[in-house]
């Protein structure tokens, strides 16, 4: 009885969230991502799937071939049958290498072609299929059948650029990096033809890298006339960053600023915050604008599927055995219902507010922080929602940087009039820490010299 | 680094008794576990263990299975751990009282000769046979009774002076509270058995430091798998209380929040001591409480998963990853300063803020609602959702079974929500008011 009860509640649950979101496309509600395997040909510095890929995935669960496939056609059936159409993320290690892929998302569009409203379909992708022919083909082929059936496919591009990708070594090959400039052409070339974008990960590690290699994705978006801000940037929010990579973060944040500033938009301050706020300043110079859920990231609006046993996790980085939160019920070969594993973190996960996290609930920078991957903060702190203390130095570097370079250029007062009370008042908040940190006496003079 | 004031030590790991609600899956393994802790207690190993734990020490409790298996040893060291632990006022224990209850006197004079101010001794009694015997073995009333009895006997007998606390834990099923309803006049003769008793053993006691505590208040099996019909069952029972004016131990637990309700920027208060001012210490690791205990033995947590008649006892947890978790994150080395720091910030988390476990609460509270498992009321009446999202948080606040049950310190498990939220904890907020209401 008590698993019956906790079967109902997490069916009316998703009833009204998901379900509702699938059906009447309503946005935070209208996601889902498939996550095919923890396979990836890269073996990239700050990857969580690296270090933690065999309790997120257990090998003793990974289906290959026809049974994963078998896994995906069940689910989407089942969505379609009951008239759901999410728009899909297909996630793996990288999916591209695994041929699994290709035939999924050619069953998502043949399964949605003749819908009224078709779904989307986001792949992130490190593109290592460029250096393959054949992959290439059969990855162009893919989109070019998905359009013609009016199912967008987006590609994103994990690629963390030509003076950064020491991070993401080839796992085979970890001293010769095939990435080339020729590879990097046809990158541009690819992005450009299908109007992708590009998300590197900004990291501590080469993080003196980044303006060399901010520049240098600009210099390739001229060449190949693709928009300035086709490129979201995010800082990797793991607790390694230590103050020295911390101070270069925070002077890259202030060249982000000034460079576009004055480079871009010549001097044009509304221009300035038209990129702001409707281009959304690469995301990393964006903490202004509220997301209408409690965390920026997708945890909240996606429903997370680890295909290979069809369990409802939090999210890829959090499907850790205590945090699986359900499973789909197969009968028969058909998915008949939803089984509860964890509905007390089910209904967490998608309600809170990260605003409310501890420590965090104090924090005079609460309503500007991106706040912490659960992940990460899991696998630091043993906590989902804890955070771990050099988060919070990255996040106020973060902030502080924006904010003093906004200063600097006069559009600070202007984005103070744009933004909600409570963004003001944090904006506030670090104006007044910046005051402080001017007026403060140098630790230098009031400190014996250390030998 | 952050001390500790209070201790829970792990002084024994076997229990003859199989009470049906106990929290340990007895296995065989427990036996070689108890006789390593015993070894370690002879041997006075454990004395020099607790200096390896940072804090005061003012407290130091006994715990595990049935702490009298030991308390003979523990009394021979009592001198050598007050030298060990200066500051220590207080000891306390729970016990079956099934045993001969010299055993306990004897541990009090010693306790006495070396300047402990007060022992706090819990029998595990929970009413009359229907209800004890039933629980916990045939024939236990009687016999529990019967050594209470010889105790105060025992102890008039004695020299010991230092204050000696008697009190009882009455833990009641939910069979017991469902046969309780059906038959309403069980409900006098609970009340009575535990009335008569005190009043017995305080006439019988010539001791003016002996204090008999009448804690008949019964608590529940908690947090347990309870249904919303198993939260209308205690919601009955509640009323009836009520109607005969019983006392009931979460209108007090609630009342604690309305009398100190200036206080409640002070999360700790109002949360349980563990991981606080207060943690569990098994001689290698400290732990969040007694309740994980055994847990960080690999030996005994296979041994329960290969339990043939395993559905006893709730091993829902060994299966769902969540003691991997607690190995990891929340049983440290107390020379471990790293870890034992992020082990102490995560526990302030809990203890130093309300909003996220409150939310975490409310959110369940309104979702059950909305499914039919919770009274309607907290659909429409907010102030009543966050109630009953404090009370879960304060009354029954344990990070430790929160961990266990969800994966998280801040998430208390739904099954406490459908226990309360389906008509008990409106009766409690009934009954705390009229309490209110009468202060000046």
């Amino acid at each position: 009885m008590f698993q019956e009860e906790n079967d109902e509640l997490v069916q009316s649950f998703l009833e009204h969230t998901f379900f509702r979101g699938w059906k009447e496309d309503i946005p935070n509600w209208n996601r889902i991502e498939l996550n095919l395997s923890p396979e990836c040909n890269l073996d990239c510095a700050y990857c969580y799937v690296a270090k933690h890929g065999d309790e997120l995935y257990p090998p003793e669960i990974r289906l290959k071939g026809e049974d994963l496939v078998n896994n995906a056609k069940m689910l989407i059936d089942w969505l379609a049958e009951n008239g759901y159409i999410p728009d899909f993320d297909i996630f793996s290690g990288e999916p591209s290498i695994k041929p699994e892929f290709y035939e999924i998302v050619r069953y998502i569009i043949d399964k949605y072609k003749d819908f009224e409203r078709k779904p989307h379909i986001v792949v992130p992708t490190n593109y290592s299929f460029l250096l393959s022919s054949s992959l290439t083909k059969k990855m162009e082929d893919l989109i070019q059948y998905g359009a013609e059936n009016g199912v967008r496919v987006y590609l994103s591009a994990s690629v963390d650029g030509k003076y950064c990708e020491r991070n993401r070594p080839f796992k085979t090959h970890p001293a010769v990096d095939p990435r080339t400039d020729e590879f990097y052409d046809k990158m541009f070339a690819f992005n450009k033809k299908y109007r992708y974008g590009f998300h590197p990960m900004v990291y501590a590690d080469h993080i003196d890298k980044w303006k060399l290699n901010f520049l240098w994705f600009q210099e390739n978006f001229k060449k190949y006339d693709i928009p300035y801000w086709f490129i979201y940037l995010l800082e990797v929010r793991n607790p390694e960053w230590h103050p020295e990579q911390l101070r270069e973060f925070g002077d890259f944040l202030q060249f982000l600023v000034k460079w576009t500033f004055h480079n871009i938009h010549k001097g044009d301050k509304y221009k300035f915050l038209e990129f702001l706020f409707k281009l959304k300043g690469y995301n990393i110079l964006d903490p202004f604008s509220t997301v209408g859920r409690g965390i920026g990231c997708a945890i909240q609006s996606m429903l997370y599927v680890r295909l290979s046993d069809l369990k409802i996790v939090p999210c890829h980085r959090t499907s850790y055995k205590q945090f699986e939160l359900a499973e789909f019920k197969v009968e028969n070969g058909k998915i008949v219902g939803i089984k509860a594993i964890n509905p007390e973190l089910l209904i967490t996960i998608y309600s809170f507010d990260a605003r409310n996290f501890p420590y965090c609930e104090q924090c005079p920078i609460q309503n500007l922080c991106s706040h912490g991957c659960l992940g990460a903060q899991c696998e630091f702190t043993g906590d989902l929602f804890t955070p771990f203390p050099t988060l919070c130095q990255l996040e106020l570097t973060k902030i502080i940087n924006i904010v003093k370079a906004l200063k600097d250029i006069g559009v600070l007062d202007l984005v103070k009039s744009t933004v909600t009370p409570e963004i003001r008042r944090d904006i506030e908040n670090v104006e007044e820490m910046l005051k402080v940190k001017n007026n403060a006496i140098p630790r230098t003079n009031v400190l014996p010299n250390k030998k | 680094m952050m001390g500790y004031e209070a201790m829970e030590l792990l002084t024994t790991g076997w229990c003859p008794l199989k009470c049906s609600y106990c929290y340990i899956p007895k296995t065989a393994q427990m036996k070689r576990l108890h006789l390593d802790i015993v070894r370690r207690i002879k041997g006075k190993k454990l004395l020099e263990e607790i200096t390896r734990v940072p804090g005061g020490k003012r407290h130091l409790g006994f715990w595990g299975t049935e702490p009298t298996l030991t308390l003979r040893f523990l009394g021979e060291q009592l001198a050598e751990l007050k030298e060990i632990c200066p500051d220590l006022k207080d000891l306390s224990f729970s016990t079956n009282m099934l045993i001969d209850p010299k055993i306990i006197v004897d541990f009090l004079a010693s306790a006495d000769k070396v300047g402990i101010e007060s022992v706090k001794v819990q029998v595990s009694i929970d009413g009359p046979a229907f209800i004890t015997d039933v629980n916990r073995a045939p024939g236990a009333t009687e016999k529990i009774v019967e050594n209470l009895h010889k105790f105060v006997e025992l102890l008039n007998e004695s020299e010991v002076n230092l204050k000696v606390v008697l009190h009882w834990k009455a833990t009641l099923t939910i069979n017991n509270i469902r046969e309780m309803n059906e038959h309403p006049e069980l409900i006098h003769e609970y009340f009575h058995f535990f009335n008569k008793l005190t009043s017995e053993l305080a006439q019988k006691s010539k001791k003016q430091n002996l204090e008999i505590q009448n804690s008949s208040g019964p608590t529940l099996v908690v947090p347990g798998k309870y249904t919303s019909e198993d939260g209308r069952v205690l919601a009955k029972f509640f009323k009836l209380l009520a109607i005969h004016k019983y006392p009931n131990a979460y209108v007090y637990r609630a009342l604690r929040v309305f009398k100190y309700r200036d206080e409640l920027y002070k999360t700790r208060m109002f949360t349980c001591s563990g991981g606080d001012s207060n943690i569990g210490f098994d001689g290698e690791h400290i732990h969040i409480c007694h309740r994980s205990f055994y847990l960080d033995r690999d030996e005994y947590v296979e041994s329960v998963l290969e339990m043939p008649e395993y559905q006893n006892w709730d091993v829902s947890h060994f299966k769902r990853g969540s003691i991997k978790n607690i190995q990891k994150y929340y049983i440290v080395e107390p020379e471990d300063e790293m870890n034992l720091a992020r082990f102490q910030y995560v526990m302030r988390g809990y203890h130093d803020f309300w909003k996220m476990k409150l939310a975490s609460t409310y959110a369940m509270i309104k979702e059950l609602a909305l499914a039919g498992q919770a009274s309607k009321i907290y659909l429409e009446n907010d102030k009543m959702a966050e109630m009953l999202a404090l009370f879960i948080n304060t009354a029954l606040s344990c990070p430790m079974e929160n961990l266990l049950n969800t994966g998280s310190i801040h998430i208390p498990p739904i099954s406490l929500i459908r226990l309360f939220g389906n008509g008990a904890f409106e009766i409690i907020i009934d009954e705390a008011r009229k309490n209110v209401s009468r202060r000046k």
